[in-house]
């Protein structure tokens, strides 16, 4: 499958911290692909190399086939972006935002964007800086796929706003993506709403990458086992095939890409009693936590 | 997709495009009153005495109106172009970034000059109903630097709120206000008569930086 974005050995950072380390993916075309992390992750740094907005240390980034920091207009067409926080025009009004942006679009279509913005039951003559967070992710998301992009990039979409608007948000996109076969690529912190939504996925952490693949693969494979805390288990670090762990006061929990036996094999080989280890059912955002931790 | 830019910056000065040029009318309106007045009550002798040998300026109430629309104008376009990061928005749009930039900035300069001319055209017609044409010509020499000061006010304080990094705003700031300065200093007629082209030479310093300041931005303010 063609890659529409590729990034190679991407490091960057600010004075001595460094937020990205080598980071390398690929963004196949069509679906939606999640770029996930906590907070500090290198997300947004990502999303704003690749949309030239920020020069890289080294590496390179080719989004389109272009490289990101000189992406051609006539590309730039062909790139829906969100910008963190819904950032638009204030001064603008509803009306005049869509009048604005359609004459820089050939496939634009106005049907699109009032269908979308008029379930907002808000006048058209409305300026963009007198809505609200969620009114105006409306009509953001609604500019975007009025455009008619090919590949479309949701910088942290789920800022700000509620769990209502947050669905109604996934709603349209999700439906939008599987009539036309946009490509996505989207960042966001509320993990929770991503697991209904992404295909495949990066998580990244301290600019490196943790896991990179299909979403239900990862799902499939990455498990948690709970064990009673003991004096053995204190002394567990990761490696073999502990991946993550994660210590409470009366249990710990193990993470790891394999099953029950290869598990409690490698476990009892270090001396720790696996006699009540039990298999942890886990939704998308305990792998999520399970593999970044909590802190 | 120019003239998606122009409706741009239409919507932005549409409201407040009148007030400057309201300003050179007040300005106007002072300057024709201290004609009349001297002219028509202490006589026409006085005010011959006045301008041709005490050099008095009866319209120096125009002086800062280029250097206040170039205030007026930059604000009112950049700053609601530029907070929260907003000029990605227009980085994204899908045309050349060094085109939008200079024809926002080219839409700004033209009303300054739009207002500019009007103060002139309107202090020729009130000297020229007063005096002969020859101190017509001194008045516009004389107003011309004023005038011309409007060009690096304007795009200094654009440089200024486009500018991502502090040191850098600052700089600008201080360099403009002191051309600015050195352009309003004086009242004199005709003060700078011979040395308007060097002036104007040097106001072109200010249109390469705001080039500079859009990159700086544009990659995060860092190089």
């Amino acid at each position: 499958m063609e890659s529409i974005i590729s990034c190679r050995d991407l490091r960057h950072g600010y004075g001595e911290k460094v937020v990205l380390d080598g980071l390398n993916f690929d963004v196949e075309e069509g679906g939606i692909f999640g770029l996930l992390g906590k907070n500090g992750a290198g997300k947004t740094t990502t999303i704003n190399i690749l949309m030239g907005f920020l020069r890289p240390l080294s590496g390179e980034c080719r989004v389109l086939g272009e490289p990101s920091h000189g992406i051609r207009p006539e590309v730039r067409r062909d790139i829906g972006l969100l910008h963190e926080k819904f950032i638009q025009y204030d001064f603008m009004s509803i009306k005049e935002i869509e009048r604005f942006h359609s004459r820089f679009y050939p496939k634009w279509e106005r049907g699109v964007f009032f269908d979308l913005v008029s379930r907002l039951e808000v006048s058209h003559d409305r300026r963009i800086g007198r809505m609200s967070c969620g009114q105006r992710s409306q009509v953001v998301l609604g500019l975007i796929m009025a455009q008619n992009p090919k590949l479309m990039i949701l910088d942290d979409y789920s800022m700000g706003l509620d769990v209502g608007y947050r669905r109604l948000f996934l709603d349209f996109l999700q439906e939008y993506v599987r009539e036309r076969g946009t490509t996505v690529l989207l960042t966001s912190h509320v993990v929770q709403d991503l697991d209904k939504l992404i295909d495949r996925m990066i998580i990244i952490q301290q600019g490196k990458v943790l896991v990179q693949g299909r979403k239900d693969e990862f799902l499939a494979s990455f498990r948690q086992f709970r064990l009673p805390s003991s004096e053995a288990l204190d002394r567990l670090g990761t490696g073999g095939p502990v991946v993550a762990l994660e210590r409470e006061r009366s249990a710990t929990s193990v993470f790891g890409y394999c099953g029950r036996a290869e598990m409690a094999a490698h476990l009892s080989g270090l001396g720790i009693p696996v006699e009540d280890m039990a298999g942890v059912p886990m939704e998308f955002e305990d792998a999520f936590i399970g593999i970044t931790g909590k802190y | 997709m120019f003239a998606a830019l122009a409706y741009k910056e239409w919507l932005k000065l549409r409201l407040v495009f009148w007030v400057p040029l309201g300003a050179v009318f007040v300005a106007l309106g002072l300057a024709l009153v201290g004609f009349r007045h001297v002219n028509e009550i202490i006589g026409s002798t006085m005010l011959w005495y006045d301008v041709a040998l005490l050099d008095k300026v009866f319209y120096s109430d125009l002086k800062y109106v280029a250097v206040f629309a170039a205030l007026w104008f930059a604000l009112f376009q950049f700053v609601p172009e530029c907070t929260g990061k907003r000029l990605r928005l227009l980085f994204h749009l899908p045309v050349p970034r060094r085109s939008a930039v200079y024809f926002m900035v080219g839409v700004g300069m033209s009303c300054v000059v739009a207002v500019c001319l009007v103060a002139a055209i309107g202090v020729a017609c009130i000297v020229g109903a007063f005096m002969p044409v020859e101190a017509v010509r001194t008045v516009l020499f004389t107003c011309t630097p004023w005038f011309l000061a409007g060009i690096p006010a304007y795009l200094g304080t654009v440089l200024m709120i486009m500018e991502p990094a502090w040191p850098h705003k600052f700089l600008h700031g201080a360099a403009t206000a002191l051309f600015v300065h050195e352009l309003t200093t004086t009242s004199m007629q005709g003060a700078y008569e011979y040395s308007l082209p060097i002036y104007a030479l040097a106001c072109l310093l200010w249109v390469l930086p705001i080039e500079l300041a859009a990159f700086r931005f544009k990659r995060g303010g860092a190089w």
